[in-house]
């Protein structure tokens, strides 16, 4: 179903900048919180999150900051977390997806009434 | 079944072209995932063949996920940094090339007076041909002041010595004097004659 990815996709970038906003994530993390936030509907293509994760952080939507995975390990993980920029992203994203859902709703209510 | 982790991820990184650094931080990240989605279903994978199925079903297809990677990077970025370090070399080799050619072929000057006013005025761009070993009447040249060696002035060639290859030149319409061979900078080649209003 090509367009229900498509328009899957489209929400991913929104859906990814709030759960940031609420906290620093790494991409597992992430990946599980929308799945887990989306009763599954986020679930699969886990893979398509880290071209949107690195596409945020070439636009300076998000930051990375190294954090170690457990005290003393010596492995590093990247965690994501929201930019001001990416706040304002996120305001704008949310605002849109606001229209469309009022947009969608008006329509359907009256055709399906 | 790390092998299998392993396998998809070269497929990942064949596909996504990274430089080297991105490369190296992608696929541990990627590997990161993979490994704490491989032991989330431990319980139900028990081969390898069933981990990549598992992989391709919820990270997606290696071939789809590498490139979507590669273009989110930045193509001509990942360009740039693989070819980084030969671009340098190159512009370094550039920059020594035309610092030898300006100290020994030909180089680039501004007229800053008007000694040979109104053949070339101040502010026209010239180029001085260093190598020339003959000169004729009425060629410009470029000489270096005996006074003052950091300093360059143009003038227009009147006779030769022949013994000596010594200049008789001419400035400020009339001003004659001797320039030594060995004060003779070059032969000036081309010019762009500044106009002023």
């Amino acid at each position: 179903m090509p367009a229900k990815s498509q328009f899957l996709k489209g929400c991913a970038r929104t859906l990814v900048l709030q759960l940031l906003s609420e906290r620093p994530m790494y991409g597992y993390e992430l990946a599980a919180a929308l799945a887990d936030r989306s009763s599954g509907i986020f679930a699969l293509g886990q893979g398509t999150l880290y071209p949107l994760l690195y596409s945020l952080e070439s636009k300076k939507l998000i930051a990375v900051s190294r954090e170690e995975e457990a005290p003393g390990s010596g492995r590093t993980r990247r965690y994501y977390r929201l930019t001001p920029a990416g706040r304002a992203e996120l305001q704008a994203g949310l605002a849109t997806w606001r229209d469309i859902a009022r947009g969608m709703q008006l329509v359907l209510e009256k055709r399906y009434a | 079944m790390p092998d299998a982790i392993a396998q998809y991820l070269d497929q990942v990184m064949r596909h996504a072209r990274l430089a080297p650094a991105d490369a190296r931080a992608v696929r541990a990240e990627l590997d990161d995932h993979l490994q704490q989605l491989a032991a989330d279903r431990a319980a139900d994978i028990h081969s390898p063949t069933e981990m990549l199925a598992m992989l391709n079903q919820e990270f997606g297809d290696p071939k789809e996920v590498g490139n979507s990677i590669a273009r989110s990077k930045g193509q001509l970025r990942t360009w740039l940094k693989k070819k980084a370090r030969r671009l340098v070399i190159a512009a370094a080799a550039l920059v020594m090339v035309g610092l030898l050619v300006r100290a020994t072929v030909a180089e680039a000057f501004i007229v800053g007076g008007d000694g040979i006013a109104p053949i070339l005025t101040r502010g026209s761009r010239i180029i001085v041909y260093k190598l020339a070993n003959s000169y004729s009447p009425q060629d410009i040249i470029a000489y270096q002041p005996v006074d003052q060696p950091g300093l360059r002035l143009l003038a227009i060639v009147k006779q030769i010595d022949p013994a000596t290859g010594d200049l008789r030149v001419t400035r400020n319409n009339g001003v004659e004097l001797t320039v030594p061979r060995t004060a003779i900078v070059g032969r000036v080649v081309l010019s762009t004659r500044h106009s002023t209003p």
